[in-house]
């Protein structure tokens, strides 16, 4: 089977995730990355440079942002360093970076897109490129705080949580972006710039409850508070049928968006049948607006005396109810529905032998994105690119390494 | 050939219902592409019917429906008919996409299936939008936006210890599903720009929700510490200066601040600690991350005293920030400059504030067009112009609720 990204050649000058990962999305199918690397590499290669990352024996944070690439070793402040990647990125279809300032070392859309005008320029950043704030530093809990949705979620009364899923969906709609431009550029032969930020990213995230407060009235903002600007929580849900609930062994998300519906089979379930037609509970405005509470709680004390076992969730699943049982990390990484799909994958590693990996989100029966090769070491295919893309000689390469222009 | 946009002339036949589906050709009619919404004339889409969102009634437009299906057509048919088909299969002629999340068997049924319209058309791409994705034993369940990321494992490591588990908020799964949607069918359109080969391509809820949560779940997948799955509490976090504060008008700050001496030193400084400065316990970064615990509630007392603004105001130039709500954010210029927050002239329901465009492309940027279409408000257009029907046709199949 052939690679849908065939013959698309990425240029990768990025560190961390949100970068880094943008052209993972291509490389998975088959596009040629090559991670470009000053001498001192991609501070990430050391688990250390950053004090939230846990320690462990392999780089899981490197390995998973950095698969499926090349690495070259080039300094671009020295003038043969600078041609190398000059040339690289005249036979590129893609320059992408989340590096400003120095680290950029003048590889910027203007320099780059005149080598080269069919480049799609894919930049990655915390705020976006206009406004205020363009040198905001990407810091995904900033910027998700500025964005407002942490105020809704959550119990009311408790520190505000930080999700921390901008990075990696910023990197999606980097990918996205790229993707597009790709497209149009196969289509026109015209490069451009391309941006994503967290900032974007976390506002598109949280398109349905933020568009609910963009879309009232002047008036109506003024008014609302609860559930837009605060965290309803768990009872100022309304129906109670659409919370979770806290079995003897499992949480579940109960799921039943109309309740009336679902209502006579759950009492079965929940050996709570003489509350079928209990008056408290018998239409929607009385289960949700007048006697939620009481419910939640009745609810609450019978789930704490039940196990949910592989029978329960037979019983449940027969009676078509829709719910989730709250798994934990350890639960999905042996998860065969995750498993099965490739969303996490199996990996032999040269050191630690089995691991376990993020696998792929995007099932094309065709060309199916697939992992060629783990991260590659710190310049690990600075020849090979240099010789096979280039036509330098190994006299060449000898000298560049003696003047350090390569590692 | 010059383009304004860079989905100008892709034509994309739409069977999507609520939000995973509906959003992945909103990006797409975002772009440029032309998105006809094809619903049944009982009603159509059921996000037409969403009375409230986040427990906040829809109040006279239905701001939910109408955002996740702008720059849309939508032609009202009954493709459980023979004649209603027909009508759909010929859109899949010429179209280049077809993005469906209904079940697979009443995708099905409805002959709907990769296997008809790629016979009908080779070169479609085919996007299916699932929960569970295309294999396993879920492969057919229905589900909702919690199902992603309570399976995943992300509600039950959020929040304080003891907190309820908590739920990232309404649809950030979708969102995220839909943004991978969108993205595979670029990358479909693009693999058949060079080949001409279409294909079927499967996106999920939770697949997509998994790399999402990358930033929580890899760590636990390098170490397999069982410590990671469950939640941790602000008050023991091993950094001081990374985390959250509530301030003396209840106001919270977010504090992201890699210790060194010179950070700290700007830290203090700017907030006058003078007195925690000095405190031995604090004196170097390893003490501050060996006493983490005594800091933080010495900083919680302190931190206590003042507003959030007098705080922020000292530490001009340290990565330190308010914590928002949406009030703030639509008064921030930041969101509008980048267009993350737009505000549309729509003909039907005058100026409104979208969110906005998700990313930005130099010489070929996304437009909001028009706001969510009305039930069949293109059927008889795209019937007679498009496919060929006449005046005559189109009485009689209404006469035959083949269309609204």
């Amino acid at each position: 089977m052939g690679n849908a990204l065939n013959g698309v050649r990425v240029i990768d000058f990025t560190e961390g995730m949100m970068g880094s990962l943008a052209s993972v999305f291509l490389g998975d199918f088959g596009a040629e990355i090559i991670k470009l690397e000053t001498h001192e590499g991609d501070p990430y290669r050391n688990l250390d440079s950053a004090a939230r990352l846990p320690k462990a024996n392999w780089n899981y944070y490197f390995e998973y942002c950095n698969r499926n690439k090349k690495s070259i070793d080039v300094n671009p402040d020295t003038d043969k360093g600078k041609e190398i990647v000059y040339e690289l990125v005249k036979q590129a279809n893609v320059f992408v970076t989340n590096l400003t300032g120095q680290k950029l070392h003048g590889l910027d859309y203007e320099t780059l897109s005149k080598l080269n005008p069919g480049l799609v320029y894919a930049v990655g950043s915390a705020c976006g490129p206009n406004g205020p704030d363009t040198d905001m530093p990407p810091i995904e809990e900033l910027v998700y705080s500025r964005v407002g949705m942490t105020c809704t979620i959550g119990e009311p009364g408790y520190p505000p949580v930080m999700t921390r899923l901008g990075e990696p969906v910023t990197a999606v709609h980097l990918a996205y972006g790229i993707m597009l431009a790709l497209f149009h550029q196969k289509r026109t032969g015209e490069g451009q710039r391309v941006d994503a930020s967290l900032l974007g990213s976390d506002i598109n995230l949280s398109g349905l409850i933020l568009q609910t407060y963009l879309g009232l009235g002047a008036e109506e903002r003024k008014k609302v508070s609860k559930g837009l600007l605060m965290p309803t929580g768990r009872l100022g849900q309304g129906n109670p049928l659409l919370i979770t609930y806290k079995f003897k062994n499992k949480w579940i998300y109960l799921l039943l968006l109309q309740p009336m519906r679902y209502w006579p089979n759950f009492c079965k379930l929940m050996g709570i049948e003489h509350l079928e037609n209990d008056p408290r509970f018998n239409t929607i405005e009385n289960m949700c607006f007048k006697h939620n509470n009481e419910l939640v709680a009745i609810i609450d004390e019978i789930a704490a005396k039940k196990t949910i076992t592989k029978e329960w969730m037979k019983q449940w699943d027969e009676a078509g109810m829709i719910y989730q049982v709250l798994q934990d990390f350890e639960e999905i990484s042996v998860d065969s529905q995750a498993l099965e799909n490739r969303f996490i994958i199996d990996v032999d590693h040269p050191t630690e032998g089995k691991i376990k990996m993020i696998g792929f989100p995007v099932q094309m029966v065709k060309t199916p994105a697939r992992l060629a090769r783990l991260a590659p070491a710190l310049g690990e295919h600075t020849v090979e690119v240099l010789v096979d893309s280039l036509g330098y000689t190994l006299d060449e390469i000898t000298q560049l390494k003696k003047e350090k222009v390569i590692g | 050939m010059k383009m304004a946009m860079a989905l100008d002339g892709i034509k994309v036949v739409d069977m999507t219902q609520w939000y995973q589906g509906p959003v992945v050709t909103a990006h797409l009619a975002d772009m440029g592409a032309e998105v006809i919404k094809i619903e049944n004339p009982r009603g159509g889409d059921p996000g037409r019917g969403v009375m409230a969102t986040a427990s906040i009634p829809t109040s006279g437009w239905n701001s939910y429906f109408q955002t996740n299906n702008r720059g849309k057509r939508s032609v009202s048919v009954d493709s459980s008919t023979d004649k209603g088909r027909e009508i759909v299969h010929k859109l899949i002629k010429d179209a280049d996409v077809f993005v469906c999340n209904m079940l697979r068997p009443t995708i099905k049924k409805l002959q709907m299936d990769y296997e008809t319209l790629s016979k009908i058309n080779p070169r479609l791409i085919y996007l299916f939008v699932s929960t569970f994705g295309r294999y396993g034993e879920g492969k057919d369940k229905p589900g909702y936006d919690p199902q992603g990321q309570g399976r995943v494992g992300v509600m039950l490591a959020l929040g304080e210890p003891g907190q309820n588990p908590v739920y990232t908020g309404s649809a950030t799964g979708d969102a995220m599903g839909a943004l991978i949607g969108a993205y595979a069918v670029m990358v479909a359109l693009y693999h058949r720009e060079v080949t001409g080969e279409g294909q079927e391509v499967d996106t999920s809820l939770l697949g997509s929700f998994i790399p999402a949560a990358a930033d929580l779940l890899l760590p636990y997948l390098g170490t397999r510490d069982h410590d990671l799955t469950k939640q941790h509490s602000r008050k023991e976090r091993p950094n001081a200066l990374w985390n959250v504060y509530r301030a003396k008008d209840d106001k919270w700050i977010c504090m992201c601040i890699e210790d060194s001496s010179e950070m700290w030193a700007r830290f203090c400084k700017g907030a006058g600690l003078e007195k925690v400065k000095k405190d031995a316990m604090f004196a170097d970064p390893q003490k501050r991350r060996e006493n983490s615990k005594s800091l933080i509630a010495a900083l919680d007392d302190v931190l206590a005293t003042r507003t959030r603004d007098e705080w922020l105001a000292g530490w001009k130039g340290l990565p330190v920030g308010p914590v928002n709500n949406f009030a703030d954010l639509a008064a921030d210029p930041q969101p509008w400059a980048n267009d993350y927050i737009i505000e549309v002239d729509d003909p039907k329901f005058g100026r409104q504030w979208q969110r906005g465009i998700c990313v930005q492309l130099s010489k070929t940027p996304g437009k909001i067009r028009d706001l969510g279409p009305e039930l069949g408000q293109h059927t008889e257009e795209i019937l007679v112009d498009r496919l060929g029907y006449s005046w005559e046709d189109i009485a009689k199949l209404k006469d035959e609720k083949v269309i609204l």
